[in-house]
């Protein structure tokens, strides 16, 4: 070995002991930096992350201080925040423009400047970018009080790459952790602004699960069905509710599983108290975005006010039917009564006493007619909008009907009535002079109906807990279809034989509507050419 | 001794006059293996080649790097752009120095040949940057030095290499698989990787220069295999200088796969390929015309 060869090794000896060396000195210091690098990811915020960060740099140079800037709007870079270093610093001692900075971050290139600016020879200005594989976040810019050429080792930049990467993927943790947040405070604002909205409904509204679990149940819905038990959902409603409402839920559900929802189920829901409202209850499925059942909806109503509604609408429904029928009604007697006037005042000599007295006849004919029409109009009108109070006392039955028949005997000499009653009835509760009106129409009708000479039968009898009476005639007699339409407003039997008979077609329905407000019926047997008989039934104890 | 190596070492017996790695290269090298080693005492062995040096400046300056502001020393390069990069050029440098020149081959056009392979450096570049590898420039110098072994065949084996090259021309083939037939199986990746070791490449490297036509063959550098691999055929397709024939390979499926490229993103790819190559021309002014 000569000396040059000598020399040589004696060189590469030397190398290999400083390489080792300061290979186990990187060793050591990577196991602390292992270390903080497990601090970074167990940050949750910027400011935390960052900070963690220049402890490292720390560790190894000697820092003056750093700016972090976030990549904003149009990929241009701003400073978040910062320590002991300003944006006047970096450019006017590192001679660093935003544009360098954008290079690092686009070249995802760590660099290290020198500072140009004389006072701070020794110094340099490191800028680290942040980034992972889907983002970029930003870069950190420290300024180091070491010269750019003896800062930046090999080992100095690998460790800053190693933290680097770390960072980022802090960084972008931590941006999921917000999103998350996010997501999650716009999620319970939305469900609370729901809830509002479901409160804010006059219906209730329960959602169950499908193990019959209570989702949701509005503010109505506690009211409505007087739920006291706080803190339902979650629970089964069996346990929580009280057990008629469960019994009502128990139905709706299993008619919703088996039809796919209900409409209108009517129940009258007794609250505490006593107090029974009306609801009416509907259902749906609730899916999901697969179309799977997830649990059903129950909304309830109060109908109360439906119901008035209905009400109100079926007498509106009759008053108009009423007034056009009644108006026709009206106008023919006038119509008569106008004509034969007229004829009376300009055509008919003055002195002609025969004919004007047939035809003030027949005026007053049309006119008592038109009176009766008017008097049994206002009678049903009365009845039907519920406005006639029945003045109720115990009456024999037997002196009402004593009374009718004489006085149509008075009225009518040509007719045999014949009654026929036991010497004994219980007394019922009725009104006295509407029983008078029901048993005079009747009478009258018979009398009416029937042609003279013909015998006319009235009858109370007791039967099966109720007082019969009836008139029976040998009159014309009703057929078949015309038996039930005679109790129908304004109608009239069209036959040859009773074509002039006067009539205002209300006063069976009268009759009828007087009986069923007794709690009676009224029933007719009739045949044609053979006779009539209506029976009033009116039972004895309930009135 | 397998097979494979005896003919390959039948081949580069016979080679003579083989440069060496420059001096300054293998120093560097060396010197990055101790981590305490600082940007100063590496700039100060790179700036002793004051021809190195101020090519080195050149490059690092150039749009391929688009510092904005102007890099005036070695030492200013490696802070700011990294050990790698610097030694990379550096590396570029060398090899153009070596082998840049002559070439008079007919069908082989050595200027297309350069720009094939700065082109597919640059286009290795992106790729590893979208798979935001953190060797960039490990990246760039595979797909530079992907094809070097042509440059040994055509300058150190030529009688061979008219002849592999006219068989290409005539039938209209890759030249590797003329290589195959005409030179007993051996071909120019072969010969490229018997280069890298003699001048104690990164293991990588050499890897790459062997391996990129069939990522599958590929170990401990896969993905860099398949970064050259796809390159080197974006290259071609998009007809930046001439990888020597004018076949387009198939591509590796797996390798493909494993860039996870999407295919909406390839046009963008393709433009950013096209961009960079131009970008990279200061590279071909190295070039030894």
């Amino acid at each position: 070995m000569n000396s040059d060869e000598e020399k040589n090794l004696q060189q590469e000896l030397d190398f290999l002991k400083s390489t080792n060396q300061d290979l186990r000195r990187s060793i050591d210091e990577l196991t602390i930096l292992q270390e903080m690098l497990k601090g970074i990811s167990g940050e949750h915020t910027l400011e935390g992350i960052i900070k963690r960060f220049t402890d490292i740099i720390k560790k190894k140079l000697l820092v003056k201080g750093y700016i972090f800037f976030e990549i904003g709007e149009s990929a241009k870079v701003k400073p978040l925040y910062s320590e002991n270093l300003t944006e006047w610093d970096i450019t006017e001692k590192y001679g660093i423009s935003k544009s360098i900075l954008e290079w690092v971050i686009n070249e995802k290139q760590i660099s290290n400047v020198p500072s140009i600016a004389e006072e701070d020879e020794g110094s340099s200005l490191l800028m680290i970018p942040f980034y992972t594989s889907v983002k970029n976040f930003g870069l950190i810019s420290v300024a180091i009080e070491t010269r750019a050429d003896d800062a930046l080792t090999v080992d100095v930049s690998e460790t800053l790459k190693l933290s680097a990467s770390q960072v980022a993927i802090a960084l972008e943790n931590l941006k999921l952790y917000h999103d998350i947040e996010e997501d999650t405070k716009n999620l319970s604002e939305l469900k609370n602004f729901m809830s509002n909205i479901l409160d804010s409904l006059v219906n209730g509204v329960i959602t169950f699960d499908n193990e019959k679990r209570i989702t949701h149940i509005n503010r109505n819905a506690y009211i409505m069905f007087g739920i006291t038990e706080v803190d339902i959902i979650g629970k089964k409603y069996e346990e929580c509710f009280p057990e008629h409402l469960s019994s009502i839920i128990d139905f709706i559900l299993k008619e919703t599983n088996e039809k796919g929802f209900v409409l209108d189920y009517q129940v009258n829901y007794e609250l505490v108290g006593g107090v029974t409202i009306p609801l009416g209850i509907s259902t749906s499925i609730l899916r999901d975005e697969n179309y799977e059942t997830i649990g059903i909806t129950v909304v309830s109503r109060d109908m109360t006010a439906s119901r008035e509604l209905d009400r109100l609408r079926t007498l509106d429904k009759m008053k108009s039917d009423f007034v056009s029928t009644v108006s026709h009604e009206l106008r023919s007697p006038l119509t008569t009564i106008k004509a034969y006037l007229d004829t009376l005042m300009h055509r008919v000599d003055e002195n002609d006493k025969e004919t004007r007295a047939m035809f003030l006849e027949t005026i007053e004919k049309e006119a008592n007619r038109l009176y009766n029409l008017i008097e049994d109009m206002l009678d049903l009108s009365r009845i039907e909008s519920g406005k006639i109070q029945l003045e109720l006392e115990y009456i024999d039955i037997t002196d009402i009907v004593k009374e009718v028949v004489k006085l149509c005997k008075m009225q009518t000499e040509k007719h045999a009535i014949h009654e026929e009653m036991p010497e004994t009835l219980p007394k019922i509760m009725a009104d006295r002079d509407r029983l008078t009106q029901v048993f005079i129409n009747l009478l009258n009708n018979a009398i009416k109906y029937s042609p003279q000479g013909k015998n006319i039968w009235v009858k109370v009898e007791e039967k099966e807990g109720s007082l019969r009476v009836s008139f029976k005639d040998e009159g014309f007699g009703l057929k078949e279809e015309d038996k039930y339409k005679v109790f129908e407003k304004f109608y009239r039997v069209d036959s040859q034989q009773t074509s002039d008979i006067g009539g205002t077609g209300l006063g069976l329905p009268v009759v009828k509507k007087l009986v069923e407000m007794h709690h009676g019926k009224i029933e007719v047997e009739s045949e044609p050419e053979k006779g009539s008989n209506f029976i009033v039934i009116l039972p004895i104890k309930e009135s | 001794m397998a097979t494979d190596e005896k003919k390959l070492k039948k081949i580069v017996d016979n080679i003579v006059g083989l440069p060496t790695l420059p001096t300054v290269l293998t120093n560097v090298t060396k010197m990055m293996q101790n981590p305490r080693v600082s940007a100063a005492q590496v700039g100060k062995v790179i700036q002793s080649d004051v021809a190195l040096t101020s090519k080195i400046l050149k490059l690092v300056n150039s749009a391929f790097y688009g510092f904005p502001n102007r890099i005036s020393t070695v030492t200013h390069a490696i802070v700011i752009l990294g050990f790698n990069a610097v030694r990379s050029t550096a590396m570029s440098v060398s090899v153009f120095d070596s082998f840049g020149g002559g070439g008079e081959t007919e069908g082989f056009d050595r200027m297309a040949f350069w720009k094939h392979s700065i082109g597919c450096g640059a286009a290795s570049r992106i790729l590893a940057k979208r798979l935001n590898i953190k060797e960039l420039e490990e990246a760039f110098i595979a797909g530079l030095l992907h094809d070097i072994g042509l440059i040994i065949l055509d300058q150190f084996v030529h009688e061979e290499f008219v002849k592999v090259m006219k068989q290409v021309k005539e039938k209209d083939i890759l030249i590797r698989d003329a290589e195959k037939e005409l030179l007993d199986g051996v071909t120019h990746n072969d010969l490229g990787a018997w280069l890298g070791r003699k001048w104690n490449m990164a293991p990588a490297l050499i890897e790459v220069i062997e391996a990129y036509p069939n990522p599958s063959s590929a170990s401990d550098n896969y993905l860099l295999v398949s970064i050259v691999h796809a390159a080197d055929i974006l290259t071609r397709a998009l007809d930046i200088g001439s990888g020597g024939d004018n076949r387009i390979p198939k591509i590796n499926k797996s390798a493909w796969e494993k860039l996870g490229i999407d295919m909406a993103d390839l046009p963008s790819i393709l433009q950013e390929i096209v961009d960079s190559a131009k970008k990279a021309e200061a590279f071909f002014t190295m070039v030894n015309k």
